[in-house]
């Protein structure tokens, strides 16, 4: 299998319906080091970047945006990928 | 008094226990629901005062490192003044991160609807953004109409949140 190596970024976005429950999905599919930044990402100041002058309080402030929606951000990796979901409960569908 | 009677007042006693009990729970819910809102009112003034105090200084340094900057126009110095200058833009962030975080927590009345058109709009949004950017973003669609609570500015900022994050990580 050829390496992903690209010099450019690649997200997947989705929407979908599951287990009563509207997923929205953000895949990061170039994430440096994934499994080693996931269990700090919710952290307040915590930053995987370099430069001093980009937003620290970012998925801190999300998560918390996240609880006044009843749901919260999660996050998985898988190797170079990295997935954000937020659930929402499905109160009912309708037919598009 | 008779067996009966004993009876029938205990009875009536045990139901007033028992009224008495349930008003005693709503009670506590409610002196509970009182704390709580204090306690989170209380909170957030406090981080409204906190980045207060530190915007107020941080000026103030700001703006004379770039006098001294202004000054001193040496290369020698040029690269800690830089230096400097992005450390209090990133505690400038972090307080004005602060601010938005109480105002937040005040206002977001939810909304009961479908937020599909909200959500792909948001994503549009993002791929229209970073066209030049060489950055692939792949939309799948759902095809029914979910109905949920939520609030479209929230959803809207956390998904530009998350990507711009992902991208800005590349780009630095």
């Amino acid at each position: 299998m050829p390496s992903r190596k690209k010099d450019f970024k690649e997200i997947n976005m989705s929407l979908y319906v599951e287990d009563d429950q509207l997923i929205v999905s953000i895949t990061d599919l170039d994430a440096e080091n994934p499994k080693d930044n996931l269990k700090n990402i919710f952290n307040t100041l915590y930053t995987t970047k370099a430069s001093t002058q980009l937003r620290a309080l970012g998925l801190t402030n999300d998560q918390l945006a996240a609880k006044d929606m009843a749901t919260t951000i999660e996050v998985i990796s898988n190797k170079d990928e990295i997935t954000f979901f937020f659930k929402l409960k499905l109160l009912h569908t309708k037919n598009a | 008094m008779t067996f009966l009677g004993l009876i029938f007042f205990v009875r009536s006693r045990l139901k007033h226990v028992l009224e008495l009990n349930k008003l005693n729970k709503i009670n506590l819910e409610n002196k509970s629901r009182e704390i709580e809102l204090g306690a989170q009112k209380q909170i957030s003034t406090l981080v409204k005062q906190l980045a207060h105090e530190i915007n107020n200084p941080l000026t103030i340094s700001l703006a004379q490192i770039r006098i001294l900057k202004s000054k001193m126009n040496s290369d020698e110095f040029s690269k800690y003044f830089d230096k400097l200058e992005a450390s209090q833009q990133r505690i400038n962030l972090v307080a004005e991160e602060l601010q938005s975080l109480t105002s937040k927590r005040e206002v977001t009345p939810l909304t009961t609807g479908d937020p599909t058109s909200e959500i792909l709009n948001s994503f549009n949004k993002i791929k229209n953004k970073f066209t030049n950017e060489n950055i692939n973003i792949n939309i799948h669609k759902t095809s029914c109409k979910p109905i949920v609570e939520y609030i479209p500015t929230v959803i809207e900022s956390i998904i530009r949140s998350i990507v711009t994050n992902a991208i800005e990580k590349k780009r630095f």
